[in-house]
């Protein structure tokens, strides 16, 4: 049961007027607008609407639309850290693949329509289905009935049947033939369901567009068997209703036996963090996003430096790292952002990240550090890329490097205290 | 093992609430144990003044619990408590929700350092949010009155069956376990100057 909430409704308290008069009204109005550009935790699609977007070198977007362009009917996997940019490459790609005439995307957020503790083969066929049937209104063709279809993605009140429980019964046992048909590859989800969204899409189709559905938030389904099923019968349902795929999913997908998921698809998108010391490009980038972000004589180059390197090329930390700055050089009574405001909001941010952590991670972590070397064999190694305290970066090779800064931190650390 | 979150006193921790105009912002508040609920009234109550918008405190049993509050306040201040008794479960059930997590005002959770480590370990969709903006509250005078304070330290001597100069003491020797209640203790008689030392 909901605890009791308490809403304070509007009260004038005598500390107000304090706060209105500490300082001249156009450096708090400054600071404000800086925060409000800053806001790392909302909605990707507000800060493309709101022109805050850099396109980044080597984008995701670009190989999505490229690749959709020669075949639209193509399956994407995309795997990246938290905080990377997946969704804003995602809503990217929409708007784009959008533009090209031929194809119809649509951006779903999976977790806002399914719980995801709750996801089984079916989910994203019925999903894409209900897309068509809101696209194609009036339009379905002759003979065609959404009905059992919907109550088969909604529920309806009635005995379900378990697939073959009943057949057979008192009959004795079906002796097979010679010959067997070929098996599609979606044994859980009924073939009457995929063969209705087939044809909805066929006849979609025939305004000379293919649908395409970006699948986002997969990513954090803690259940990997789930997950695993899904991909193996959803993706091939969709495939053979021509509907082409994008899915975002978890960094697990391309370990161990996860790989078997990434097989299903037919192109793999790692969003990783940006290499800033040894991908200049990358680098510049990350310096655009800034310069964007901050606006003018808020930001100097040498704290901007800080804030690239301390973020470890992960834009949501950066982006939070800017914020926390500028919320230190607010409350400092700074009129600009410097090195020194970085470098405390680096050292809270690293403190943050490493509560919790357990003695053994804190051991990988500093062997990490001090040799470079980092095996990823065990859950826990897993554990500690997805909770972004060790960084994974893609170029020519595979790297990773301790969140620097956590990095800062390790140093610090006694092993029975706190520093 | 852990390390000490940057202090910050109850009003403080309100003015940098404040000062974050958002959309989606969110913020903890590291408290004591057992002085979530207490400090996420005082906190409510430190909004309001500085404030005057719509301010709500709610004291979550559940992920489930967030969720459904949080869609139905979307806009002001939220503050939530009672999540020191989740378990893991309730926060991977959280950070596979939060895309219905985003909202338009300021969201603060007060909560004990085990639960933002479980946060940080189970939800890190969520806890990237975050990014940095975690802070300890500094017990004292700030926060405790004279015989709330007193009360509190009556019960560390009687718990560890030490005085206070023996803890006072042990911390300038360097002999001070790290564990928070000894931390506490000396923030409660005004040596937080002898943490790690």
């Amino acid at each position: 049961m909901m605890a009791q909430a308490r809403c304070i409704l509007c009260y004038d308290g005598a500390l107000r007027g304090h706060l209105r008069h500490e300082g001249p009204m156009t450096r708090r109005e400054k600071f404000r607008a800086y925060m409000a550009r800053v806001a790392a935790a909302a909605d990707p699609a507000l800060a493309i609407e709101q022109q805050l977007y850099v396109h980044p070198p080597g984008a995701i977007s670009d190989l999505i639309v490229a690749r959709f362009e020669i075949d639209p009917g193509a399956r994407h996997l995309v795997v990246g850290g938290v905080g990377s940019g997946k969704t804003t490459q995602l809503v990217t790609a929409k708007n784009r693949l959008n533009a090209l005439g031929d194809l119809h995307a649509e951006y779903l957020d999976v977790s806002e329509k399914q719980d995801l503790r709750k996801v089984r083969p079916g989910c994203l066929i019925a999903l894409a289905g209900g897309l068509l049937r809101g696209l194609l209104g009036a339009e379905a063709p002759k003979g065609f009935a959404w009905e059992p279809f919907m109550k088969w993605v909604d529920g309806s009140w009635g005995l379900e049947l378990l697939g073959g429980m009943l057949v057979g019964r008192g009959l004795g046992g079906l002796v097979p033939g010679v010959v067997s048909s070929p098996q599609h590859d979606w044994d859980d989800i009924p073939n009457e369901h995929v063969m209705t969204v087939s044809k909805a899409h066929a006849q979609f189709s025939r305004r000379g567009r293919t649908l395409a559905v970006l699948f986002d938030a997969l990513d954090r389904m803690t259940d990997h068997e789930a997950f695993a099923r899904v991909v193996e019968q959803d993706i091939a349902a969709l495939r053979k209703a021509g509907i082409g795929v994008v899915l975002v999913g978890p960094i697990r997908s391309l370990a161990g036996f996860g790989r078997l998921d990434a097989d299903r698809f037919d192109y793999l998108h790692f969003q990783t963090p940006i290499d800033a010391a040894q991908d200049a490009e990358g680098r510049q980038f990350l310096m655009e996003v800034l310069e964007k972000r901050a606006g003018e004589g808020m930001l100097s180059e040498d704290a901007a430096s800080r804030l690239i390197f301390f973020s470890g090329g992960v834009l949501r930390d950066l982006i939070s790292l800017a914020k926390a700055a500028g919320d230190e050089a607010y409350l400092r009574g700074a009129d600009s952002i410097g090195v020194e405001h970085v470098h405390t909001a680096a050292d809270a941010y690293g403190r943050a990240l490493m509560i919790g952590l357990k003695q053994e991670e804190i051991a990988t972590l500093r062997h990490l550090q001090s040799t470079g070397g980092f095996v990823r064999t065990s859950e826990g190694d897993l554990a500690l890329i997805a909770t972004r305290r060790i960084l994974e970066y893609r170029g020519s090779t595979i790297r990773y490097a301790v969140h620097p800064v956590i990095g800062e931190l390790l140093g610090q650390l006694q092993p029975t205290g706190r520093t | 093992m852990s390390l000490w979150l940057a202090a910050t006193e109850l009003g403080d921790f309100a003015l940098r609430a404040l000062e974050r105009p958002g959309p989606n912002e969110w913020l903890a508040l590291i408290v004591s144990a057992g002085e979530s609920a207490r400090a996420a009234r005082k906190l409510g109550e430190e909004l309001l003044a500085l404030d005057g918008g719509l301010v709500w405190t709610e004291s979550v049993a559940a992920a489930s619990a967030v969720i459904e509050f949080i869609q139905e306040h979307r806009e002001g201040w939220l503050v939530l408590s009672g999540f020191d008794a989740w378990g893991p479960e309730e926060w991977r059930i959280l950070d596979g929700d939060r895309s219905a997590m985003q909202r338009r005002g300021t969201t603060l959770l007060v909560l004990e350092e085990p639960a933002l480590g479980l946060m940080m370990g189970q939800a890190p969709n969520l806890a990237s949010w975050f990014g940095g903006s975690a802070w300890r509250l500094e017990q004292g005078s700030h926060f405790l009155s004279a015989e709330e304070r007193e009360t509190r330290l009556s019960a560390l001597r009687h718990q560890f069956r030490l005085s206070d100069a023996e803890v006072i003491a042990r911390a300038e020797q360097g002999q001070l376990p790290g564990d928070p209640p000894f931390a506490e203790w000396l923030v409660l008689l005004g040596r937080g100057d002898l943490l790690g030392e």
